[in-house]
Parts: C-alpha cells; structure tokens; sequence
C-alpha cells in the first residue's frame, strides 16, 4: 500500500503550476532576448520546426517532471505491507508415506494409491500455516526426506515431488517409517507433535515391528494417525522399477491389511482411517486438520519500505537528460 | 541619465550635424528641397507698373477698380519629422541601437534645418501621439527639440504612424518638408501617406538593424516581442528558421520600397552599422546631383 511518511510537503506540488506559469506564461519574465517578431498590428513572424519543438516541449516536460518528483520523494513515499509473527510454536507434523510396489495400485482410477496420497498431501500442507512439516518415505527402509521446517516450498518441491514408488526398495517397512518420524519429533521444540502415516498396511521388511515403532511415538507423547490407503478389491498394478527400469505390471488381490493397521491405533494417543476412495482421503486429511489446528496468536507488523531513493535518482535522470536536450540538441545560448 | 551626460550627448549630436550643415550650405540649398516658390498673399489695387497678367479679374469686376494679387515668395521651409518612439527600435545587436541611431538623425536633420533659418517641428509618435512640437525657427527651439528628443521615455506600445501622419497632415497648412523616422514595423498607414505626400516632399527614412534581415547562425533562444510581448523560440541552427526570418523581413522590407515609390516618397536606408550623419549628407548630395 502506497502512502506518504510526511505528506505535508506534497502541498509543494500546488506550487508547481504557479512556477511553470511563471516560466512560461509570464511575459515580463525576462531570460528572452527582445526583437520585433512582427508588424505593428500586422502580419506576424511565424516559423515551425517540428523536431526541434518536440525535444523543447520534451526538456520542459522532464525538467517540470523532475521537479515533481523531487517533491513526492520530500514527501517520504513509502509502501507498507504486513507481515504476520507467530508468537506461539504450531504443531510439528511428520508424514509417512509408505513407497511399497503395493502402492502402485489403481484403486482410485486413474490414480494410484501413490499419487493420491501425495495430491492430498499437497492439499493438507497448503491448508497449514506455521507447523512445522517433515517427510519420511519408506521401502525396505526408511529415512527421512524433509526435516521438519516451515518451508512448504522446500518440502513439496525437494521431498514430495521427488518420492516415487519402488524409491526405497520394494518392501515395506512401515515400523522403520514410524521409528524415523517419532525419533526427529523427539528432538523437535514442540509441543504437540504428531505423525501421519499413509499406507495399505503391510509390514515385511525392516529391524523394527509396528507395534513396537507405535509404542515408542505413543511413550515420547506423539500422537499417530494412520491412515490406510486401497480397497480390498483386486486392482490392476503396474510399476516401474527405477532402479532397474524395468515396468512390473500384475494385479492385486487384496493387498491391504485393515486390522493390522487398526491395533496400531491405540487410543486416545493413536487413531485408525481407512481411505478407500480419494474423497474419503480428502475427509479424512479435513478432519486431521481440524482436530490439529491449534489456536494461534499472531502479531501483525506493518513494515515500511522506503522508496523516495528512486524518486531522487529519477529526478536526477531527468534534469540531466532536459539539461543535456537543451545544451546539446538544441544547443541553447542562454 | 546625468544631466553632464546629457549635455555632452547634445553638444556631440550638434558636432555631427556640421558636416551635414556645410555640405548643404555648399552646394544651393534651394536646390535640394524644391521650396513652393510663390505665393499668394493679398490683393491690392492695381499700378500701372505691375504685370498685367496678375489682375485678379473676380475681385476687380466685383469692387469696380482694377486690383492685382500680391505674392509673397516663400523664403522658410517648414519641416516636420516624425519620430518613431516605439519599443521595437531599441533592439539591435551593433554598437548603436536603432533608437540611438533614430536620435543622431533627428538632430542633424534638425541643427541643419535651424541653420537654414528654416522652421522644425516634430511628431513623437507610438501607438499615441506621445510629443508634439510646432515648427519654430532658432537655435534654441533646436535645442529644446534635441532636448525633448532625448528626454523622452516612451511609454506606448506599438507604432501607429497612421495617427502620426494624419497630425502632420492636419498640422502643416503650408506646402513643407516631411521626415519620417522609423523601422516601419507597422501597417496600415498607406493612404495616409498618399494623403501627405500629394501635397509635401516627404522623406521615408527606414533605420534597420543587422539582426532585422538576418537571423545569427547559433542555437535555440527565446524571443519576445517588444510590443506585442508575443513569446517566439527562435532556433538559430535550423536553416529553415533562419530562412523564414530571412524571407519574412525581406518580403517586408520590398513591400515597403514599392509602396513608397509608387507614391513618390523618397527613401532612404540607415543601418545601425552606418555613420548616419555621412549616410544624410549622401543623399541629399545625390538629390541635389539629380535636379
């Protein structure tokens, strides 16, 4: 928003029209070279030369222009914006996405499993301001792909985007997925601290069960959501190994473990969704973001950007440029 | 301007009228301005020694006895010079301004028509009638009349010479001489000049400047008129504006030539750059050289 710091001086500016009348429409100014230009009431000395007229009008028109400008940048223009300040810490959230061949799977056609999450995913980190948001992906291991951090831009561009299917091997070691999250919320500054898993529910790789992984998130106070992805449906399945690019391409029978996803879910610390449609995903990502958005104070800070430095150095420009058009393409003698 | 200025500007304007004065003296005065020669004065009754020929026949018949008219040969020529006291003669880019120019030809004009034992008067004119000065014999109405001259400070704007011409017209009752001095930057005044010049010599002196006919070769300035206060740019590198001053003038300056010789009007041209009293003396030699 454009305003003025001292706007008092811009009453200046009514004194311009009265100095460009001076200068130009007051005929006992002087500065002129007196010399008849015509007959006692008689025919009058008349000669136009477009080109040098123009650049007389334009070097009038910088100079008064100048002047102009001088006086907006007396006036201090600013442009203010507000910036918002959290004064209160958000939620670390840590999501979990299970990067498992399974995942693959075409229940939500013409999406996979995969890319639905993740178009969720997209959805749920636009909707929150100020939590801090990390990444872990999991195969036949897992690790953590974006740390916790309040840069969304980063976490969707460097970590989201780049999660592929098969990334990490192609098991699923979903109790490695949850051990790697609930040991970078322990460190983390927060004090409410969750872990959102998204997955079809099997655990076959890895050196840590499930249960043991949820007890550890429940014991260090974090709460776990689990959200399980896939219809128990047979689905087609095509994957494409990125290691070795070869496409693997079959069906799925079944291949999603409801109750086992369930007794992770202890509560009141744990909580079970099942997904078997993107818009139950999306529901079930609302309602996450209901129940985790916590009240939050913000200060608002209005900053002020100064700007009377371009007014300055445009004003500069332009009486250099009239004064050099008058001196040297219209050679000016006085 | 101090009044020792002002005489020693007068005793200097006197100085150079001399040459002026004894250039007509040499030669015959006479024959220079073409006097009207006689006129009729009075009738009176007729002797036997007069010339028949001037009976007044109309005043004899009706009084019963012969009567003559009586002529008075017309010894004085009466001169009046009108002075052009507008703005536009104080420019000028030479050592002498126009104005100056206009006051070292007034006064020779008039120190040489007082040495004639001729009377001078004079019209000071802008767009009024800003002086007026019946003709007189004598050094001393010289004087007064070179003082006035100088002594003037214009205060019109503009040149009406019609206004000018028309008092000298109404003014002289008797045949006379008439010097306009001027620029002629005016209009308008034509007939009036055909008026006056039927019946006296009249001498149309045109004082221009360089800067009148030729615009200097240079860069962009500002013009301003002296009477109109009309604001003109003038780009003294743009040889179409240097062209159209050229041809403005010059066009004028024909125009004018013309018209005063189709009415018999002499005419003479200073320059600012001329000795103006060597420029007189010139013409009025070659005037007399012509008769």
């Amino acid at each position: 928003m454009w305003t003025f710091e001292a706007p008092g001086y811009l009453v200046l500016l009514l004194l311009l029209p009265l100095l460009v009348g001076l200068r130009h429409l007051w005929r006992a100014r002087g500065g002129r070279i007196s010399l008849p230009l015509g007959l006692w009431k008689g025919a009058k000395l008349t000669s136009f030369q477009p080109v040098l007229a123009f650049f007389n009008a334009l070097s009038h028109l910088t100079f008064w222009l100048a002047w102009g400008a001088v006086v907006l940048a007396l006036a201090g223009p600013i442009i203010t914006h507000q910036k918002k300040l959290y004064l209160n810490d958000g939620s670390d959230i840590m999501i979990v996405l299970d990067e498992s061949p399974s995942m693959a799977a075409r229940d939500f056609p013409p999406q996979s499993r995969f890319d639905a999450a993740k178009a969720v995913i997209t959805r749920f980190v636009h909707g929150r301001q100020n939590d801090e948001i990390g990444l872990v992906l999991f195969g036949s291991e897992a690790l953590l792909s974006v740390p916790l951090t309040t840069d969304y831009q980063t976490f969707l561009h460097e970590g989201l985007d780049r999660a592929q299917v098969m990334g990490l091997g192609d098991g699923t070691a979903l109790g490695m997925g949850i051990a790697v999250a609930a040991l970078h919320l322990e460190k983390a500054p927060g004090k409410n601290k969750m872990i959102v898993v998204l997955t079809d529910g099997d655990n076959n790789a890895g050196e840590i069960q499930p249960g043991t992984a949820a007890e550890l998130a429940h014991s260090l106070g974090i709460r776990l959501y689990l959200v399980g992805i896939g219809t128990p449906d047979t689905v087609p399945l095509e994957v494409r190994d990125p290691r070795t690019g070869l496409t693997y391409s079959g069906t799925l029978e079944g291949g999603f473990h409801e109750n086992f996803l369930r007794s992770l879910a202890i509560p009141p610390w744990g909580q079970y969704f099942s997904a078997s449609s993107p818009g139950s995903l999306d529901s079930i990502f609302q309602s996450i973001d209901s129940r985790e958005t916590s009240s939050r104070k913000i200060q608002i800070q209005v900053v002020n950007d100064q700007l009377y430095a371009y007014f300055v150095l445009g004003a500069l420009a332009m009486l250099l440029f009239s004064f050099f058009v008058r001196k040297l393409v219209l050679k000016e003698i006085m | 301007m101090e009044v020792q200025d002002f005489y020693s500007k007068v005793r200097q304007l006197r100085l150079s009228a001399t040459r002026l004065v004894e250039g007509l003296y040499s030669g015959n005065y006479r024959s220079v301005f073409r006097g009207p020669g006689l006129e009729f004065d009075e009738v009176r009754e007729y002797d036997p020694h007069d010339d028949a020929r001037f009976i007044d026949w109309n005043v004899s018949s009706r009084l019963g006895s012969p009567f003559t008219k009586k002529f008075r040969e017309e010894r004085e020529l009466s001169l009046q010079i009108l002075v052009d006291v507008s703005p536009s003669l104080d420019s000028g880019a030479s050592l002498l301004n126009k104005r100056e120019v206009v006051n070292i030809l007034f006064a020779n004009l008039v120190f040489a028509a007082v040495a004639s034992e001729d009377r001078v008067g004079a019209v000071f004119f802008s767009d009024k009638i800003e002086h007026w000065v019946r003709p007189r014999k004598g050094k001393t109405h010289a004087l007064s009349l070179v003082h006035d001259c100088l002594a003037l400070r214009s205060q019109g704007k503009g040149s009406d010479l019609a206004l000018a011409l028309r008092s000298a017209q109404e003014a002289m009752t008797r045949r006379g001489i008439v010097v306009i001095l001027s620029d002629f930057k005016t209009t308008g005044f034509w007939k009036n000049l055909s008026l006056l010049s039927r019946r006296h010599d009249v001498i149309a002196i045109r004082v221009f400047d360089a800067v009148d006919s030729e615009f200097p070769e240079g860069g962009m300035v500002e013009l301003v008129d002296p009477e109109t206060g009309r604001s003109v740019q003038a780009y003294g590198q743009s040889l179409k504006f240097r062209k159209d001053y050229h041809d403005f003038w010059a066009l004028h300056r024909l125009y004018w030539k013309r018209e005063c010789l189709l009415r018999g009007v002499h005419i003479l041209e200073v320059s600012t750059e001329d000795d103006p009293g060597a420029k007189l003396l010139q013409y009025f030699t070659k005037r007399e050289r012509k008769k």
